[in-house]
């Protein structure tokens, strides 16, 4: 078996729905062993919600496609063997991953104290909307709220219309990168000093961060940053444009080479030295427009960017669902790989967004069901015996 | 020299020691930023004139009344720069001195002027343990791999730009350049996983980042939803949800916006029952409302749907002769999910940020002007503070202390 970058990594996750899932299976994707732990009455909702496998939906894709090359460990965490199951799991761990309302480790007799004095080298990352304390610490936030909360919302969408969500939530899209970030570094630390990090992960102020230029920019100047549609500031052209097969095709000019390069594609070669820089470009922004339209609108969205990527010029096609499947560039790099789950087949498994040259990454199961290594997790990383296991399952802690 | 004096607090110091260059790029800067507040020492290695990011607006006086921009200024800031002309045999001798003596070393290819298209092999050959981050549009293998591409394209290819927007309307980016930002983000953490490797192997690798191949994360359920069902999601503007009918995602106040999606189940049973005692106590009819049992409310089911749909049509007329802060605060107190739309100066204001500590400075023309601190808390950690970045003033005597530095190695 090839070794990966994570081998020997324990993580024991206490994730739930979308970003702490999604950070995990960053680790899981690496080698590291990735336990979670899942109970039936609060399965992770992700496992009911669409789109589903199968025609019985019984296996969700949203789960399977951020699950996978994980154990699924089902624990009534209210019953009163839980505690102590799962402080011998801590002992086995180098990170806990938990993303509860905060307060309710504390209320389940498992605060952080309680886990560092288990395992004093525990990294453990707590994830919440707005962090462990503060006035809205314990608000009920999901990801399209605080996608609004952060300013995002308010940024996106055409200069003269309203505000527009972005597609999705886009805080659960932030975090788990600076989540696997975040833990890989007090690993570090923890290796080094002997001592464990408590990680505070506010998902609202970590996303904040991603807005770092626009706040210095308004704090500088006291204009307040506007939405602006498919324009940039620094860039020009910079938009879309329409094609024969009724898509789009997006262009940004950056560069006065760029610019050149596009004039002479389109058939404007005097526009390069005419438009010379990007505010002259902006200020006859309707004819340079009209100009790319009326060239893109006779070839298909992926002739035009065939053709201008090859001149030098960034273009791209504006892909729907079905033309990011079929990409070539991500079947060439195998984006999308399957693997064999054990009720319904083959299930999407999409690759990270970086590949390491010498440890690569490798999907090596499915996402599991809930439970599905309960017996392995118990006898594997507890030791317990068959006798042990049975009885505490026939008395609901283990499920 | 500004790395490690006494104004930079708030460091994390897990990544203490560990030597990162970055390429120009604002996904390049975006990476090194997070490393840098991780603890790690971070130089930008500009082309000789500066990296042309300086010069991009908003434009931004730095302390020592030198223009520069706001995103060169945000992410830029605790590290140090030394100008190197990567075109001559001095410029390509200097660069190899400090890749030996470097961890990391970060470039976007194909993203930004400037930032260098290097091979991983070259540096191999010079420094064994290194490791090299670029972050391109689509990597560095593929039919794709010379193409060029920043924020926009990478958001077109992923799918997202289709996802966003009006549904009849022209598909629209999300603000403030996310995808390279993301781009950077998941290249620090593909960095991180690298390095993890080499600290028990001493062996380097290349980390081979796709901004468009991060980005397709964001579209979420779309692409299932076609491997499964066939069906090619198309936008919902205002709307939530990969549903047939999406749900209302958008509402407005009196003064401004809010969001919040309508539930179901009894996930949304208890927020939709307070939603209705709101409207109750502040004197609208709600008859037939009240005796609904919400916790039982299936969004899949028509007839049920057509009782959520009321109920929104209520509130709608509720939510807009109210301010946006008033519906927040009443919103919070009977934990219901909606929040504000947010606009810079709201974030700023933020009481729960302050009383987090969350907000730093860095130094400007104007004085010091907040910034958003560190991304993650960790232990009792103080307010982040960190020095503006290198000016281009300070090119020739960071140069000197740059090859002083070197000559101790």
């Amino acid at each position: 078996m090839s070794e990966m970058a994570l081998n020997g990594l324990k993580v024991l996750d206490f994730g739930w729905v979308a970003a702490v899932p999604i950070m995990t299976l960053q680790l899981a994707q690496h080698g590291a062993h990735v336990v979670r732990v899942e109970s039936s009455s609060r399965p992770d909702a992700s496992r009911a919600t669409a789109p589903f496998v199968d025609q019985a939906r019984t296996v969700s894709a949203a789960f399977t496609q951020i699950n996978a090359n994980k154990q699924s460990i089902g624990l009534n965490l209210k019953h009163s063997e839980a505690r102590s199951i799962i402080l011998e799991l801590v002992k086995w761990a180098d990170v806990l991953t938990e993303n509860f309302r905060p307060g309710t480790l504390e209320k389940l007799g498992l605060g952080y104290e309680v886990l560092s004095q288990a395992n004093p080298k525990l990294v453990v990352l707590r994830s919440s909307s707005a962090g462990q304390v503060g006035e809205y610490s314990t608000m009920a936030a999901t990801g399209d709220l605080l996608q609004s909360l952060c300013g995002f919302t308010h940024l996106t969408g055409h200069a003269d219309g309203k505000p527009m969500p972005p597609w999705g939530a886009w805080t659960d899209i932030t975090v788990p990168p600076m989540g696997v970030v975040s833990i890989l570094a007090a690993v570090r630390q923890a290796g080094k000093t002997g001592q464990g990090v408590h990680i505070d992960m506010s998902q609202h102020e970590l996303s904040v961060g991603f807005l770092a230029d626009q706040i210095l920019a308004y704090e500088a100047t006291g204009e307040i940053p506007a939405r602006m549609g498919n324009d940039d500031l620094n860039a020009s052209p910079h938009g879309l444009f329409p094609s024969s097969d009724d898509g789009w095709v997006a262009i940004e000019v950056a560069h006065r080479e760029q610019w050149a390069a596009l004039t002479a594609v389109i058939g404007q070669p005097g526009w390069a030295d005419h438009y010379p820089s990007v505010d002259s470009r902006r200020q006859a922004a309707y004819i340079i427009s009209a100009g790319i339209s009326d060239w893109t609108r006779r070839r298909t969205k992926a002739a035009a960017m065939e053709e201008l990527q090859r001149s030098g010029v960034p273009a791209g096609i504006v892909a729907d669902p079905a033309d990011v499947r079929k990409d070539p560039q991500l079947d060439y790099r195998e984006y999308f790989q399957f693997t064999q789950e054990a009720s319904v087949g083959q299930v999407l498994s999409p690759a990270a967004a970086y590949r390491l040259s010498e440890t690569p990454a490798s999907i090596k199961t499915a996402a599991p069901a809930l439970g599905e290594h309960t017996w392995e997790v118990c006898s594997e990383i507890l030791g317990l015996d068959g006798d042990r296991i049975a009885d505490l399952m026939v008395s609901g802690a283990l499920e | 020299m500004t790395t490690g004096s006494a104004e930079q607090t708030g460091l994390d110091q897990s990544l203490q020691g560990l030597t990162v260059l970055e390429f120009p790029g604002l996904a390049a800067s975006f990476c090194g930023f997070i490393l840098r507040v991780h603890g790690a020492t971070v130089t930008k290695v500009e082309p000789s004139d500066g990296d042309p990011q300086r010069n991009e607006a908003p434009a931004i006086h730095s302390a020592t009344g030198e223009q520069t921009s706001a995103a060169f200024l945000a992410y830029s800031r605790g590290k140090d720069s030394v100008f190197l002309d990567l075109e001559t045999i001095t410029g390509r001798h200097e660069f190899e001195r400090l890749a030996r003596g470097a961890d990391v070393v970060i470039t976007a290819p194909g993203t930004h002027a400037g930032s260098a298209c290097l091979d991983y092999e070259d540096l191999k050959a010079i420094n064994p343990g290194i490791i090299l981050t670029s972050i391109s549009p689509f990597g560095t293998s593929g039919p794709y791999a010379g193409y060029t591409g920043g924020d926009l394209v990478a958001s077109a290819m992923s799918g997202l730009l289709h996802l966003t927007g009006e549904p009849d309307g022209q598909p629209v980016r999300m603000g403030g350049q996310q995808a390279l930002k993301l781009g950077g983000a998941e290249a620090a953490a593909g960095t991180m996983v690298a390095l993890f490797r080499r600290d028990s192997t001493g062996v380097g690798q290349h980390v081979d980042v796709a901004v468009r191949d991060a980005m397709i994360k964001a579209t979420v359920n779309a692409i299932p939803r076609y491997e499964y069902e066939g069906i090619v999601q198309n936008r919902v503007g205002d709307h939530w949800g990969v549903r047939d009918k999406p749900l209302r995602a958008l509402w407005r106040c009196s003064d401004g916006w809010v969001s919040f999606v309508r539930r179901g189940g009894a996930l949304g049973g208890r927020v939709n029952q307070q939603c209705v005692a709101w409207m109750a106590e502040a004197g609208i009819d709600v008859t037939g409302m009240e005796s609904v049992q919400w916790d039982l409310m299936d969004l899949g089911n028509p007839e049920h749907r057509e009782i959520l749909d009321r109920l929104d049509e209520l509130f709608e007329t509720f939510l807009a002769q109210r301010p946006t802060e008033e519906v927040f605060t009443e919103g919070l107190r009977r934990g219901m999910t909606l929040a504000p739309v947010r606009r810079i100066p709201e974030v700023l204001a933020e009481k729960h940020l302050e009383q987090r500590k969350f907000w730093s400075t860095v130094g400007s023309a104007q004085g010091p002007l907040r910034v958003p601190g560190r991304f993650v808390k960790i232990g009792d950690q103080a307010p982040l503070t960190l020095d503006p970045p290198t000016g281009l003033a300070e090119k020739s005597s960071n140069f000197k202390a740059q090859m002083e530095a070197g000559s101790r190695v």
